[in-house]
């Protein structure tokens, strides 16, 4: 069976799945966790793939890693630009299917009252533009999509 | 005496839901109005009535007075109380509301437009003989300037007067560097900005930055309620406030209140105000504008003072009248502010959104929490990322401290990254315990202020926990478990 892999601060962990402690919800996020004849009050929240706790006084987040998307990253990456921080798309200036030069402007945001342009950052031709004038995004948002490369 | 029976809040949030709160205890009726995004929110729920307001964006939403306006008449609002931010420091929203014979629980609209404007601001100042930071402007005579530079003193600043972003800034430290610092920042600023216009002003070192509560009744009588230390920013925005400002000798003390009452006598100012100063290293302090409006660090002051300042604006704005002489007014013990934010402290403080998922509010004795959210709230990218506001109170310094340490661990914001254990990290630095810290803490202390590695049995714990919380992607955990002890596999 395929082991868990997690991401805490930019580091990546392999987890056996089969681990256990006892745990028990004391209700609205509080749990009570027993390990090594210790008990640990934490607060504890899932959503989607991420994980918060707050422990000991600490807040963390975790991120679940699809071990699968590893495997296809590394192509995405380069094909999809992705918002930096959270903002509004204030206009389009591209469509899909249509070829774009390197340099060329795609769109523009308004992130924390300054205005980016995002500019195709190779030639190819537009994929997918996933957001239209005036959506708001948070960070991390994929904006724009560029055909794969044909190699 | 206009007596005020019902009040519309034009603002949103933690301070919408914190001036209802001393509307219910003075018997006033209630007004909120709501974008869409906020028609959950918790002030809107609070307030005795809410109108949702439909805008071009939802802080456009907020910013529509006329809009505003027509609410209030439609509700029999008699007064509006404008808060922080939005159309608190609007001139011709102030003028507006009067005009329509509504009372603006604030400053005439003249004095916002003469304290509201910084350069307005500091002409006045200087006209009524207030500290103002030495500056002198290089149009065409260099000879002059040269001479009214070295006038203002070493080190200074030289800066283009078209300019930002650090392009065309020298500091001269001494006066041998002058000439030779004024031509090189003036060819940098024509070619940046295509004017050589330079400005010069003293360079305060190590500044820290004090700023006085007044009041004042809008014929010319003031009072202070003590001052605020606002030092502790990020993005030249306050996230930790006190009072009374620790490490502060009370002749500089007593100085920067009288000054401070002097401005707003002189501004004939009316209701609460606060008057900002720049402290340098060197015990001078420099006036740097005035306020018009309830500050969002005002809970400090009225844990030390026990003066309700929301009230007292109500009040000045029924009855033209202070209800505190000077001596009236006494300071005990220390309260200090932390700013809950919704952002990545360790990643350049950007705002970050999401849902917050589990919200837990600190409590015990001394702990106020002035919030705006609740659990479910979703955090958006559309308003001001700050939360909630946390105020501790103390007999003294050490004791807010402590509780101020005890009630951040208390406060739980899960689902929406947040600047609380920044917060507590500040908190607990050395540094700030000492007081008299600076506007440059958080840089000078930016090492120290980062997360402490994570501890081998929290990672343990940890991962344990994230591959309880759910299924996981791929595998459904197994049917057989494993101890506890043997979990410990992973690498990185």
């Amino acid at each position: 069976m395929m082991n868990r892999i997690f991401e805490i601060d930019g580091e990546r962990y392999d987890v056996s799945p089969a681990v256990d402690g006892e745990i028990s919800e004391r209700g609205d996020g509080a749990f009570s966790f027993d390990a090594d004849n210790s008990t640990h009050f934490v607060w504890m929240v899932r959503d989607g793939d991420r994980v918060f706790v707050r422990l000991n006084g600490r807040t963390y987040q975790i991120d679940e890693i699809d071990p699968r998307s590893m495997v296809a990253d590394g192509g995405m990456a380069e094909d999809t630009a992705k918002a930096p921080m959270p903002g509004t798309v204030i206009s389009v200036e591209a469509a899909p299917g249509r070829e774009v030069r390197n340099g060329e402007v795609l769109l523009t945001i308004e992130s924390m009252k300054l205005q980016t342009q995002i500019t195709a950052w190779r030639d190819g031709v537009v994929e997918e533009i996933h957001l239209a004038e005036g959506d708001e995004f948070d960070r991390g948002a994929p904006l724009v999509s560029l055909k794969g490369e044909e190699d | 005496m206009a007596k005020i029976t019902k009040v519309l809040i034009a603002n949103r949030g933690e301070i919408a839901l914190r001036i209802i709160r001393t509307l219910n205890n003075l018997g006033i009726a209630s007004v909120a109005v709501y974008h869409a995004l906020d028609a959950d929110a918790p002030y809107a729920e609070a307030a005795g009535e809410a109108v949702e307001l439909v805008g071009d964006t939802p802080v456009g939403a907020y910013l529509q007075g006329e809009r505003i306006l027509d609410v209030a008449r439609q509700t029999g609002a008699d007064a509006i109380h404008p808060g922080y931010g939005f159309l608190s420091e609007n001139a011709a929203f102030a003028e507006a509301v009067e005009k329509a014979g509504l009372i603006f629980i604030g400053p005439r609209a003249k004095t916002i437009r003469l304290m509201g404007d910084k350069i307005t601001a500091r002409t006045f100042a200087a006209e009524n003989g207030f500290p103002l930071a030495p500056s002198a402007t290089l149009e065409d005579d260099r000879t002059a300037f040269l001479k009214a530079t070295e006038e203002i003193g070493f080190p200074l600043l030289i800066k283009a007067s078209a300019g930002g972003g650090g392009k065309g800034m020298q500091i001269v430290e001494k006066a041998g560097e002058l000439e030779a610092k004024v031509a090189l920042a003036a060819s940098e600023a024509e070619r940046a900005f295509g004017s050589s216009t330079l400005y010069a002003e003293k360079l305060v070192e190590t500044p820290r930055h004090i700023e006085v509560q007044v009041l004042g009744d809008g014929k010319g009588e003031a009072i202070h309620l003590g001052e605020r230390e606002c030092s502790i920013q990020r993005r030249f925005q306050k996230i930790i406030e006190e009072a009374p400002a620790p490490a502060l000798p009370d002749e500089t003390r007593n100085a920067i209140h009288e000054t401070a009452v002097k401005i707003a006598k002189a501004a004939k100012y009316r209701g609460a105000g606060t008057v900002e100063f720049i402290l340098g290293g060197d015990g001078e302090f420099y006036f740097l504008e005035m306020n018009t409006r309830l500050q969002v660090e005002h809970p400090v002051t009225e844990m030390i003072t026990g003066v309700d300042l929301v009230a007292e604006q109500v009040s000045i704005a029924e009855t033209g009248v202070l209800n505190h002489a000077q001596d009236d007014i006494t300071f005990e013990g220390h309260a200090i502010e932390a700013r809950l934010y919704a952002e990545d402290a360790d990643n350049g403080f950007l705002p970050v959104t999401g849902p917050l998922l589990v919200f837990e509010e600190p409590e015990g004795p001394g702990v106020r929490f002035d919030g705006g959210v609740r659990e479910g709230t979703e955090v958006s990218a559309a308003f001001d990322p700050m939360l909630a506001k946390l105020i501790v109170y103390g007999a003294d310094r050490e004791a807010a401290l402590k509780r101020l340490v005890s009630a951040l661990e208390g406060t739980v914001c899960l689902g929406v990254t947040t600047n609380i254990d920044f917060l507590a990290r500040v908190a607990a630095h050395p540094a700030f315990a000492a007081g008299g810290y600076n506007t440059g803490f958080i840089a000078a202390h930016e090492g120290d202020l980062k997360p402490a590695p994570i501890g081998e049995d929290e990672l343990d714990i940890l991962l344990t926990l994230a591959a309880l919380s759910g299924k996981g992607p791929i595998d459904p955990p197994p049917a057989a478990p494993e101890p506890y002890a043997s979990i410990g596999e992973w690498r990185n």
